[in-house]
């Protein structure tokens, strides 16, 4: 080619890109925004109400709860992943504090169609350590150093009617598990993994993640507060029940800006 | 100059606005530009306080609870110090009628009067005209990261409608007039102040102006308790590797840490709270009937409030006894008796106080005395006896300050 056709070249293509970036340049990014609710079978939690009957038969109420989501990551449909990853990746929700039920972050995704979101419930163990948080309320959440350190995942506190009638309290408090004689740990976080068959536009960004309280108490392991009792910080049997239970606890909807 | 100036602008922009109305609005705007350079310019010359820094111990935390329009100033402190143990702020000079915060407020007892006070008997203190304070003391330590409410039922909180009732410096003008405090009366308080030699030149200093007013006194004072940071314990020093607990120290550690143990710490704080307190309000088990006009659920109105209070810091805890909202435990032996096996179950107990169904924690009398000697390494002797927590050697005009 001579000196001439190059020229013609490099000007077309320098123009395809200049239209090709401005378009780009056009399309406003998503705002991802969080909103996370909880209910039990479908209705409204009604805390410090004891009305529910989990499928063991027991009747309980909830009081309060308090739990770490993370990594946060969308899946696009032609398989690309986008994380999460202002504020640490990391999401405190406590159902008595109205702002940390809904999570702006500041990242931005791009206009696309999306095929599943995901998150670990809990904190990792490569973030999941002492410090990480020295302000209330997320640092309220600490889990003891010689059981392992970092933060508990999630702490569920209400009370049940036991065997004889009697109201006990109970303390779903999940975090990092330990054997009897505290050598070995065990990380009890997990990742839940919803399906999403969305299109995403900046005024189509609301993800609502719903936790069903009811399904912690259901399947794969019939949880019977008589039988684990009310504490289960130092039982790692419980814990990991809890936690295959809770694996099954999540659903989420897709919806437009929410005012 | 200004009118040329003004001229200029409207010459320039009458072409596309209603030039009547912007001559208007920019006459308004130079007046108040000149005002603000003349006030600026009297900043500059007499009122240019130092910042107070407060250096965050370790695994502390950095949201501090110090309102925008009070910030921390040196001046402000120092000030906030002398009015803190001078007995004049009752706005009365007769020996039996001053008071200060200092009165009751003893540094040797963190900032508590203490259950071995020589006046307040049982450490229950009382005002001028000698009527008890509603409830026992609670310790005046960390207070600059409490975030949830001061008080034993968090009523001085940010978020309060009544805007004189939502940080320290509110406590400081309701405790002047108070009749179970200083019974007295804010503008006395302010007219005396203003006329000890001294005070008003340290106001200026502090607040750019040597007029003295209840809400400059109550900023002051303000500033200087939340000087009050106590994070130099035996803990501490052992949470910043400095130095080792006991093996009795450290089976008592094991104890407040662990659900199956004493579980202190989901309301007390531990390694990751080194406050020793959440700041938050539980029922733990005191009582099965809830009457107590000032509990938290005076506050919230939510029943499950009832008969709950905050839970207090144990740092220091061994000397700020009695204990509780109404002084029932004379001693952290009592107190650790109590959550062992007295611990009274109600629909109100909050779940947290879930050895509550069987009457409390059960600890061996060796789980107890490891208990105690945990909790004992929360004493900080560095906070009880620094100078700069104490009463100065002499008040603005050389009295003396009020020590007991």
């Amino acid at each position: 080619m001579n000196t001439r056709l190059y020229q013609y070249f490099f000007t077309i293509i320098a123009f395809l890109a200049l239209v090709v970036s401005c378009k780009h340049e056009n399309v406003e990014p998503v705002a991802p925004r969080f909103l996370f609710k909880t209910n039990v079978d479908g209705s409204e939690l009604q805390k410090g109400i004891m009305k529910y009957t989990n499928m063991a038969g027991n009747l309980y109420e909830v009081d309060e709860l308090q739990c770490f989501i993370s990594e946060v990551r969308l899946t696009a449909a032609n398989g690309e992943v986008f994380p999460i990853v202002s504020d640490s990746g990391i999401h405190y929700i406590d159902i008595d504090i109205p702002y940390t039920l809904e999570w702006n972050p500041a990242d931005r995704l791009p206009v696309s169609s999306y095929t599943s979101i995901s998150f670990i419930f809990g904190i990792d163990e490569a973030k999941n350590k002492i410090g990480l948080f020295v302000n209330p309320p997320e640092r309220d959440m600490f889990w003891p150093d010689m059981m392992g350190g970092g933060y508990h995942y999630m702490k569920m506190n209400g009370k049940w009617k036991a065997t004889g009638d009697t109201i006990k309290p109970f303390n779903l408090h999940l975090g990092i598990g330990m054997n009897e004689d505290g050598t070995v740990f065990y990380q009890n976080y997990f990742k839940v993994t919803l399906p999403l068959n969305i299109q995403t536009t900046p005024n189509n960004n609301v993800f609502t993640i719903t936790m069903n309280i009811e399904k912690w108490f259901e399947a794969p392991n019939l949880w019977d507060w008589n039988q684990t009792g009310g504490q289960i910080m130092q039982n790692q049997n419980a814990m990991l029940k809890a936690c295959e239970n809770g694996a099954n606890a999540f659903a989420v909807s897709f919806s437009g800006s929410v005012k | 100059m200004i009118l040329d100036l003004e001229k200029r602008i409207v010459i320039m922009v009458k072409k596309n606005v209603k030039w009547f109305a912007f001559r208007r609005i920019l006459s308004f705007g130079l007046v108040l530009l000149a005002f603000s350079f003349s006030d600026c310019k009297h900043d500059d010359t007499d009122y240019n306080p130092t910042p107070y820094i407060i250096e965050v111990p370790k695994y502390f935390p950095t949201h501090m609870n110090i309102p925008p329009d009070n910030p921390m100033t040196v001046e402000g402190v120092e000030l906030g110090r002398n009015l803190f143990y001078d007995g004049r702020m009752s706005g009365k000079t007769n020996a039996d009628s001053m008071m200060s915060c200092g009165t009751c407020h003893l540094q040797s007892s963190s900032f508590e009067c203490g259950i071995n006070h020589p006046k307040f008997l049982g450490g229950r203190p009382f005002g001028i005209t000698g009527i008890k304070t509603p409830h026992f003391m609670l310790p005046m330590i960390n207070l600059v990261w409490n975030e949830t409410g001061y008080l034993w039922s968090g009523a001085i909180f940010e978020g309060n409608t009544s805007r004189s009732q939502r940080n320290i410096e509110d406590i400081v003008g309701m405790a002047v007039t108070a009749p179970h405090e200083f019974a007295g009366d804010t503008n006395k308080t302010k007219s005396m102040i203003q006329s000890i030699s001294g005070y008003p030149e340290l106001f200026e200093k502090a607040f750019g102006s040597r007029t003295v007013t209840m809400r400059n006194i109550s900023k002051a004072v303000a500033q200087f308790t939340r000087t009050l940071i106590s994070s130099d314990s035996k803990f501490d020093r052992y949470m910043r590797g400095e130095e080792q607990l006991s093996t009795q120290e450290l089976n008592g550690y094991v104890l407040f840490m662990t659900e199956d143990g004493a579980d202190c710490f989901h309301c007390h704080g531990g390694s990751g709270n080194p406050l020793f307190t959440t700041n938050l309000f539980y029922n733990n088990g005191k009582d099965s009937v809830f009457n107590d006009p000032r509990d938290r659920f005076s506050i919230t109105g939510d029943p499950s409030d009832k008969g709950a209070y905050k839970a207090t810091t144990l740092r220091n805890i061994e000397l700020t006894g009695p204990y509780m909202h109404d002084g029932r435990f004379k001693t952290v032996e009592e107190v650790i008796g109590f959550y062992s096996q007295g611990i009274i179950w109600s629909p109100n107990v909050h779940p947290l106080m879930h050895h509550a169904y069987d009457g409390g924690i059960n600890l061996t009398q060796n789980e107890k005395t490891d208990l105690i000697a945990f909790i004992k390494t929360l004493r900080d002797d560095i906070f009880l006896t620094n100078p700069a927590f104490g009463p100065p050697t002499k008040l603005p005009d050389g009295a003396k300050p009020i020590e007991n």
